[in-house]
């Protein structure tokens, strides 16, 4: 009987599952230095996801954690500019990338990084017939790279800035494993809360993580003339994301566009604001929640050593 | 991928891999039984495939550098790219993934 392909060991001299085995192996040792790897996404695009991720590292960065974030928006990176460090110039060595640092210490990684001008597209050279049967392996090495080959050294927090949608989150979980936590940004409206819970749906029952919560940015308008919070869409009371709890609303606030212009999170620019402590206490609630879980994990441990 | 010939009912081994010409790497398999062997022609697409999968055929002969992938296929990114020491990798490292292949087979 003719040999199948499981009757034959390894694939003639090439090992391509040693080689893609030593990769992931990579991945996993520069992750090891990482207590909490946090994805922040939305199905829906436009909701503000890269605002709650800097604006959230920034307040985590201001408990005295340490911080990194990834911009995981291989097409659309906005990171860098946000938090003040675009143009920044990438040193390397044999260990990998040394990640820029923003002005409170966050520590950056984007695709920004590697475009020469403000304007230039990221393009891949390659066939561009039927590009697509490649792409996605770029698009997946892309953010294998930015995981495997920046030197994060020692974390508290890793926030993942994904793109819309739930593919590279797909994508990220075979990389990385699961993260330890996802928060799903929402603003409140019918669409978005249509829209995002189907992404949860996608997230918990399929791809089976973990979500700590949903964030609901633009959850009210906070009116600099009055100095007072009104309702932005008119829909905020009606909040319903199933199981997955509604961590914070945060307010929107004008000049959170304008710090993310000038590249300084908001919550550092102005943190007697609203929004700043919306922020902040997403934070605090957020290490509380990792707290809580290393406790629940630790009792078993404990009773059944004792 | 792999491949068994049917004479002998051996799997094939890599032999060696050639110059890419016009996308299409030519890969070389030999039975070891037989020595009977063919060439596969990949089309241009399974080419840069295998290249962004970060693997090589034939074999990874020198470590990778950092972001190796990006520097290498990012279309006018070059002059951004980071800059630094590459101590311990070889003089292929950073090009192409079949570049250590293709210069093996060059000096043998």
């Amino acid at each position: 009987m003719a040999k199948r392909y499981r009757d034959i060991v390894g694939d003639g001299g090439s090992d391509f599952v040693g080689q893609l085995t030593g990769l992931s192996d990579k991945l996993k040792q520069r992750m090891a230095g990482i207590k909490h790897k946090v994805a922040i996404m939305s199905g829906k695009g436009g909701v503000g996801k890269s605002t709650v991720t800097v604006n959230l590292a920034s307040a985590l960065a201001s408990l005295g954690l340490s911080v990194g974030v990834l911009d995981a928006d291989i097409y659309g990176p906005s990171l860098a500019q946000m938090l003040g460090v675009r143009g920044q110039h990438l040193d390397m060595d044999k260990n990998g990338v040394k990640p820029p640092l923003s002005h409170s210490g966050i520590k950056v990684m984007s695709m920004d990084f590697f475009l020469p001008e403000s304007k230039t597209p990221v393009v891949w050279d390659g066939p561009q017939q039927d590009s697509f049967s490649w792409k996605g392996t770029m698009e997946m090495q892309a953010l294998r790279e930015f995981l495997t080959d920046t030197c994060w050294g020692e974390l508290d927090y890793l926030l993942i800035d994904l793109p819309p949608g739930t593919n590279q989150f797909g994508t990220l979980v075979d990389l990385l494993g699961q993260p330890d936590g996802t928060l799903v940004v929402s603003i409140p409206t019918a669409v978005s809360r249509l829209v995002v819970g189907r992404s949860i749906t996608m997230i918990t029952q399929v791809l089976k993580s973990r979500i700590l919560g949903v964030v609901e940015n633009m959850a009210s308008y906070y009116c600099l003339g009055c100095e007072d919070e009104r309702p932005l869409f008119g829909n905020e009371e009606n909040a319903d994301y199933g199981e997955t709890p509604l961590l914070a609303g945060v307010p929107f606030d004008p000049r959170l566009a304008q710090a993310a212009d000038r590249g300084i999170p908001f919550v550092e620019s102005h943190p007697e604001t609203p929004s700043s402590k919306a922020f902040l206490t997403l934070a605090a609630d957020l290490v509380g929640l990792f707290e809580e879980k290393t406790q629940n994990l630790k009792i078993p441990i404990e009773e059944g050593t004792s | 991928m792999k491949f068994v010939c049917i004479e002998c009912d051996e799997p094939m081994k890599f032999g060696a891999a050639g110059d890419i010409d016009e996308g299409s790497l030519p890969v070389t398999f030999r039975c070891p039984s037989c020595d009977w062997g063919f060439t596969m022609l990949t089309n241009p697409q399974e080419t840069q495939l295998v290249r962004t999968l970060g693997v090589k055929i034939g074999g990874a002969t020198v470590p990778a550098e950092p972001m190796g992938m990006m520097r290498e296929f990012l279309a006018g990114g070059h002059t951004a790219m980071p800059t630094g020491s590459s101590e311990g990798s070889g003089a292929t490292a950073g090009k192409c993934p079949f570049a250590a292949v293709v210069d093996q087979a060059s000096e043998s």
